[in-house]
């Protein structure tokens, strides 16, 4: 039983950081169509930049704040220096992915040759004694992360039924020409989708670093994890990305217990083969939308 | 004009003094090439191996320099990538150093051992930890200090046998190319030194989380944890990870989490690990050495790479100081008949001895430093 419960909730955990990571790959591509590979290396640079400042004595909630800053920051620069630049030019969506993914080399190496490549310690939140539940040891971390994913979520999808520019969101990525014809903003809801997809990467980089450590190199696997998550659990509504990071966390943790460790890192392309042939557009997805 | 005419006198006059005498300078210096890995995975520990050799160039010349002449370190980035390593290598060459030191990866380090074996240039690493390093080519012009895995699990099976009766190992590696290695090595050594290997487990790269690993060690019945990985956040996953599953049997660390980093991240958790290592922290003179690295660097601070480039470039200095010259073949001749060289590498005393058989320096048990975690701190065990 102890076992047991102690497995499931080490898949919940990692689950709920794939799930915050596939969360901000949604939010970018749902209004602008661009699968952002950089969101690893967002998570990576608040996580490290978070990091550098507890380190400089700087109070701990505004040190993660100001990694999260940098983070938000960087993405807007992005957006900017290049979403906008390859869009006025007429660039395809492709030409735009590979931008981005050539972002994420600069960032990765750019944050190592600036910051530093050691391995940093990020404090967690809540770091003390294991609550004891029904006999399982449960660390003040995994509750942490677990309640913050589930907060996140709530609040995306608040955003996206109850606010202009969440209901802008979709439309400006099915349609752009159609959206502004309709009055949207599309330049402005396009920046805040970025922004809101670097924010919450900075807050799955800033849950990861304790559970792990903080160094320039953590942003390529949590960034793969987080999009194949997306298109496992589909691409078309928030909650794909909670019911895709869920599986994966649990199915990969499972597979580690009763399969063995080597075996289990085939286990989310194994699943990412399954679900799309069976249900092209992910768990959730109703079908798969192309931007 | 006359006043041009004397400033291209000047000029064609100061052309010649330079063209003379600036190759004679540089022929003046004893050269030493050195290929790292300035900004890819290799360098966290390249890069502080760099540092410590510009610090003992500073004193090599601050004392007099080499053979009477100015020591000149010439850097060169292998980019983490086996064939620029080899290229490198040849470019070091070219500007006839005398010795190539390689403080990049293991991979790296193989090719450029073998384009170095092939321009016979002496060559080597003071932490390279690939067995086959030393292996191929013999005469071999390549000479090492690092600390190997087969000696690391002798040292760990030595004192497990002494300490845990019927002791029953497992082993949780992780499945970088180098974990890997160090993990097949361990599992041969303890099973050749009669000890039996209940579970061998493998923790993802970037695992947030080692609990699945900790619970399959508790359920294998062991009654010790041989941690060998190369990368440090993955043990300290699995020390938290074994310590909240409730496991109380000692976990045994390699080198790679003897650095001051494996405290930090892991907190408590790191609280009774034992590790083998090859720095001796109190010794005086390794004492004084880290201090001043860290002055340096910050980083520096326990962190063993820093000693253990010094402490190979000194070895190399001694061979060129008794080869008595540059020639390449001299000094590996010099290198190989090294005897009883002190080190700064174990315990107070240890000597780094090669031989035409042997360009290891430390290959016994005796020669690795016991350390262990208590109250967020490392303290030698004697």
């Amino acid at each position: 039983m102890q076992i047991t419960a102690l497995i499931i909730l080490s898949g919940l955990t990692i689950g709920s950081i794939y799930a915050m990571m596939a969360l901000g790959y949604y939010l970018v591509s749902s209004a602008t169509g661009v699968i952002n590979f950089a969101q690893g290396e967002f998570a990576m640079l608040a996580a490290v930049a978070s990091a550098v400042l507890v380190g400089l004595g700087v109070w701990y909630p505004l040190a993660i704040l100001g990694g999260i800053a940098a983070t938000l920051a960087v993405s807007i620069v992005s957006f900017y220096g290049l979403i906008v630049p390859l869009r006025t030019r007429g660039a395809s969506l492709d030409a735009m992915i590979v931008a981005l993914l050539g972002l994420t080399i600069v960032l990765r190496y750019g944050t190592g040759l600036s910051l530093g490549r050691a391995e940093r310690a990020l404090p967690a939140p809540f770091d003390g004694d294991p609550l004891i539940v029904f006999e399982v040891p449960v660390q003040q971390t995994q509750i942490t992360i677990i309640f913050v994913t589930l907060g996140l979520f709530l609040l995306t999808s608040a955003f996206i039924r109850g606010t202009w520019i969440g209901r802008s969101y979709q439309v400006a990525a099915l349609n752009p020409i159609g959206a502004q014809i309709c009055g949207v903003n599309l330049a402005l809801v396009q920046v805040i989708a970025f922004g809101a997809g670097a924010i919450v990467a900075g807050i799955a980089g800033w849950l990861y670093a304790p559970l792990y450590a903080a160094t320039y190199l953590i942003g390529g696997d949590l960034g793969l994890k987080g999009f194949l998550c997306l298109v496992v659990g589909g691409l078309s509504r928030p909650y794909g990305a909670l019911a895709g990071g869920i599986t994966i966390g649990l199915l990969e943790t499972l597979s580690q217990f009763y399969v063995g460790s080597p075996y289990s890192e085939g286990v989310p392309l194994l699943m990412l083969i399954i679900v799309l042939m069976g249900r092209p557009g992910g768990l959730l997805g109703g079908g798969h939308r192309t931007g | 004009m006359v006043c041009l005419r004397s400033l291209l006198k000047v000029s064609l006059a100061a052309s010649a003094f330079l063209t003379v005498n600036l190759p004679t300078q540089a022929q003046d210096s004893v050269k030493i090439g050195i290929t790292f890995d300035a900004a890819k995975q290799a360098s966290f520990y390249s890069v502080q191996q760099k540092q410590a050799l510009e610090m003992l160039a500073a004193d090599v010349n601050a004392a007099g320099g080499v053979l009477g002449r100015p020591l000149e370190l010439n850097f060169l980035d292998d980019e983490n990538n086996p064939t620029i390593a080899a290229q490198r290598v040849e470019q070091l060459s070219n500007d006839q150093v005398a010795y190539i030191i390689e403080i990049g990866s293991s991979a790296t380090g193989l090719l450029a051992q073998q384009k170095a074996q092939e321009l016979g240039i002496p060559n080597g690493s003071p932490a390279n930890q690939n067995a086959r390093l030393t292996r191929p080519n013999l005469p071999s012009f390549y000479f090492r200090t690092g600390l190997l895995d087969v000696t690391m699990s002798e040292a760990a099976a030595s004192y497990i046998g002494k300490h845990i009766p019927n002791a029953k190992v497992a082993i949780v590696k992780d499945p970088t190319p180098q974990g890997l290695m160090l993990g097949d090595a361990a599992e041969r050594v303890l099973k050749n030194a009669g000890i039996s290997v209940v579970a061998v487990e493998q923790v993802p790269t970037g695992a947030a989380s080692a609990t699945p690993q900790a619970l399959r060690v508790m359920g294998s019945g062991a009654n010790a944890v041989l941690m060998v990985a190369a990368a440090l956040p993955e043990m300290v996953s699995y020390s938290k990870a074994h310590r909240q599953a409730g496991n109380k049997s000692p976990i045994f660390g390699f080198s790679a989490t003897g650095v001051s980093e494996f405290i930090t991240l892991a907190g408590g958790a790191a609280d009774g690990v034992i590790i083998t290592d090859i720095i001796d922290y109190d010794r005086p003179d390794v004492a004084a050495l880290t201090k001043r690295l860290a002055e340096r660097d910050p980083n520096l601070l326990r962190s063993p790479f820093g000693i253990v480039a010094y402490g190979y470039g000194q070895l190399v200095i001694d061979a060129i100081k008794r080869a008595g010259s540059t020639d390449r073949a001299k000094i590996r001749e010099a290198m190989e008949n090294t005897k009883d060289f002190p080190t700064l590498l174990g315990y107070e005393g240890t000597m780094i001895t090669f031989s035409s058989s042997n360009h290891d320096g430390i290959t016994r048990a005796g020669q690795i430093v016991l350390r262990v975690v208590k109250e967020g701190k490392f303290v030698t065990l004697r």
